[in-house]
């Protein structure tokens, strides 16, 4: 195990993590979560994981990309904890410290790329963003049967339509009184 | 109880609110409310003639509302004293109970509420807890499914005495579950309800599963815990015995119940932690373990009785190791629930406990206090003059002081405990505290500045908590420098401002003002009234023109030796900063200033001949 004796001292200096110290693992959250089943540990071990400092195995891991910020686990939680935005902290951590080869966290990055450009999403070049970071054709190939049936039902834009004031909607990409910082999505 | 009602020195009052209480230990005037019955208590006898007769039903409290109950009625069949009540919110006056009760004569609809007033030595507290409501944890559908239950509601269906005879049956159709969930700590250690651990809950509910399965074997029972708390003598063999009957445990807190609307079974949904994998539990019946809160009218009953409650809402003791069951006032204590959640045992020790430390009192005929006692000079007192003060009153956290218009503030000493937090509040400086005067203060004051003040820090520290804590930064060979020099007085609500501003006005390189931790105080509110004044204290300081830096107020509890002596190296430290030569130029600028501010203080008794030979020898 390794372990950083200072991830916690990060977490918890993040917006959300101020309490995660106060977690006694209960389980309310693990057994709130939608997508638990998809996760390879779930948000109570990985409140556990920050307490003991396994950095790489917490930043590595697919688990706050998964996270669909439903918030059940954050409103249950016996303890006050921010579960979600514990999440979207490890989530900002992961890309700040370079753990960008998972293939979640690309996809997160494509699909950010995407919304900022456009206001919304667009598929075609969600996907193009997306297998341009994985190089995955194979995958991508798999994608075609899918993608033309959405296109038989009008469901796949071929055009990117941005929503109005597109200027505005960038801003919000920019965080308050600085300028825009890289490694956040 | 029985024993207790027939016992020649003690009198019960039920159905009766206590109203006021007035004066000190050994000598309460206590008004009480007695509340009507409609039923003289000297002509019942309890034979319940009159209740069958009763055409009301409405919801009977002592069953959990799962039996009805008559507007005539006894709260429970063992109820002492076992006379019968009418309760003329539901009553229509039909009169049939007069009938049924005959020439007994015992229903008496003229009554009215009556006061009472008694005189009594101790008083103990005994009211017990509430329990939780948990309808507001939307995620376990307390009240929206009829077959989640709380646990008390649990335990009136498997009574044999209860409203089913002891058939365990669930509300949705009248059938004896065959699988039962427990869900422990519903709206205890939550952040979002009751932070505490309620204690009991672990054992009630293992009772109740070891019960329902001796009545019923093939019962599946399953307990969703976080912990299990059983550290009780003998309580670890009953939750082994449960573990060993086939109880199964399953550590983790349940995230939420549906219903089947079908069957009108419950799914639980928890993430079981052992395993690392969320579960669907079916069960024909939940149980929740919800939390002991704090009696609805605990704050109201604290205010008339001046026992404070802590953060939890039950009430505090005077100190959680030494005097677990006395109250702040001296004379009342605390016994079971009341003071925090307990079980049985805990609650008959405390019970004995609270009837012993009454019994030595109430033994003897004079009581011994602390002559640490404030101390009113009615001739300073501006109230005498006509003109309205009484601040010393509203900083009293024992109500020991009256004040009527145009009389002196009056002490009481009895119920004065000695924080000295209205001595340090009096603006005219008419009261002073026994043994811890201004003048023998100030004395201290005088001889530990009298050489180099300006390399000296002075340390202004209460009794309990950062004497203590210096204490055991000595007894815990923390090294700090010898620069310190220390004052101890009762509570740090006795730190006169005047205090630190003769400590500067005679040059004093640094002043610390410390106490203990709010909810540490010995003196329910001193702390409180002390940080406040040190917070105006501190601005006033940095006007006159005194670094900020030579101010500090810090709260040290006994235990923090350590941050004691990190306390005093930092502020010798900021002393070597600032510089002696910087500190002599303030202390020269603003030598005039502090005088002024304590230009009436030399009125006070006994502080002029201190003061003056302070002066002599610091100039």
């Amino acid at each position: 195990m390794a372990q950083n004796n200072d991830f916690l001292g990060q977490v918890l200096a993040t917006r959300g993590g101020e309490r995660v110290m106060d977690c006694y693992q209960c389980g309310t959250c693990s057994g709130s979560c939608p997508v638990f089943a998809e996760m390879e540990y779930g948000p109570r071990q990985i409140m556990h994981m920050i307490h003991l400092g396994l950095e790489d195995e917490v930043l590595s891991g697919p688990d706050m990309w998964y996270c669909v910020s439903c918030y059940s686990c954050t409103c249950r939680c016996p303890r006050g904890i921010e579960i979600t935005d514990v999440m979207a902290a490890l989530r900002s951590l992961a890309l700040q410290k370079g753990f960008t080869q998972d293939k979640e966290a690309k996809f997160s990055r494509a699909f950010a790329e995407t919304v900022r450009q456009h206001g919304r999403s667009f598929e075609p070049e969600l996907l193009a963003r997306y297998y341009a970071r994985t190089l995955d054709l194979l995958a991508l190939l798999r994608q075609i049967p899918l993608g033309l049936q959405m296109l038989l039902k009008g469901k796949l834009p071929l055009l990117p339509k941005n929503v109005e004031n597109t200027r505005t909607w960038r801003e919000i990409f920019t965080p308050a009184g600085g300028k825009e910082k890289k490694t956040e999505c | 109880m029985v024993d207790a009602a027939r016992h020649p020195n003690i009198k019960i009052l039920s159905y009766a609110e206590l109203k006021r209480v007035d004066g000190y230990i050994g000598n309460f005037k206590v008004k009480v409310l007695q509340k009507p019955r409609y039923v003289l208590e000297d002509r019942c006898t309890g034979c319940g003639l009159c209740s069958p007769v009763c055409p009301i039903e409405v919801p009977n409290e002592f069953e959990e509302s799962i039996a009805p109950r008559k507007a005539i009625y006894v709260p429970q069949p063992q109820a002492v004293p076992l006379i019968y009540t009418i309760d003329m919110d539901n009553c229509i006056e039909c009169y049939k109970c007069v009938d049924a009760c005959g020439s007994l004569h015992a229903i008496d609809f003229s009554q009215r509420p009556e006061e009472i007033e008694l005189d009594v030595g101790t008083i103990i507290v005994a009211t017990g807890f509430d329990i939780f409501d948990p309808t507001p944890i939307e995620e376990y559908g307390y009240g929206q499914y009829d077959n989640v239950l709380t646990a008390i509601e649990a335990e009136r269906l498997h009574n044999s005495a209860g409203p089913t005879v002891g058939r365990f049956i669930r509300p949705s159709d009248g059938q004896i579950p065959k699988r039962v969930a427990f869900i422990q700590c519903v709206g205890s250690r939550d952040s979002r309800y009751h932070e505490y651990c309620s204690g009991f809950c672990c054992m009630y509910t293992i009772k109740n599963a070891l019960i329902l399965k001796g009545m019923y074997p093939d019962m599946e029972i399953s307990i969703f815990y976080i912990d299990i708390r059983a550290p009780a003598k003998s309580y670890e063999e009953f939750y082994q015995r449960a573990r060993n009957e086939g109880i199964r445990f399953i550590q983790g807190r349940p995230a939420q119940i549906t219903e089947d609307p079908d069957t009108r079974n419950l799914i639980v949904q928890a993430e079981d932690r052992n395993l690392g994998r969320v579960i669907e539990l079916e069960a024909e019946m939940v149980v929740l373990s919800t939390a002991a809160v704090p009696r609805q009218e605990a704050d109201t009953l604290g205010q008339t009785l001046t026992i404070p409650n802590d953060p939890s809402g039950f009430y505090m003791e005077y100190h959680p190791k030494l005097r677990p069951i006395d109250t702040p006032t001296e004379g009342v204590f605390l016994a079971g629930a009341a003071q925090g959640p307990k079980d049985i045992p805990a609650s008959v020790a405390q019970g004995s406990g609270a009837a012993a430390r009454a019994g030595r009192i109430m033994a003897v005929d004079k009581w011994e206090i602390e002559p640490i006692v404030a101390y009113v000079w009615e001739d300073r007192c501006i109230n005498a003059t006509g003109k309205k003060c009484g601040i010393c009153a509203t900083k009293c956290p024992y109500n020991a002081i009256t004040v009527k218009p145009g009389q002196a503030a009056h002490v009481i000493p009895a119920l004065c405990h000695g924080c000295g937090a209205c001595v340090a509040e009096c603006p005219h400086n008419a009261i002073t505290q026994m043994h811890f005067t201004d003048a023998q203060i100030l004395a201290q004051m005088h001889a530990l500045l009298a050489e180099k003040p300006e390399e000296k820090i002075l340390a202004l520290m209460c009794h309990w908590c950062s004497f203590g804590g210096a204490d055991s930064a000595g007894t815990g060979h923390f090294e700090y420098p010898a620069s310190s020099r220390g004052i101890r007085v009762m509570c740090s609500a006795r730190m006169d401002r005047d205090f630190v501003f003769e400590a500067f006005r005679l040059g004093a390189g640094m002043v610390l003002t410390s106490g203990c931790h709010q909810q540490d105080c010995h003196y329910i509110t001193g702390q409180q009234h002390a940080a406040k004044r040190f917070d105006k204290l501190a601005s006033a300081l940095e006007n006159m023109g005194i670094s900020p830096e030579r101010f500090r107020v810090e709260w040290i509890s006994a235990a923090e030796g350590q941050k004691y002596a990190r306390v005093i190296t930092e502020m010798d430290q900021t002393l070597k900063e600032l510089g002696v030569e910087r500190i002599k130029a303030e202390n020269e600028q603003t030598r005039d200033k502090l005088a002024k501010r304590l230009r009436r203080w030399g009125e006070v008794p006994g502080v002029a001949e201190v003061l003056g030979g302070g002066d002599d020898g610091s100039e």
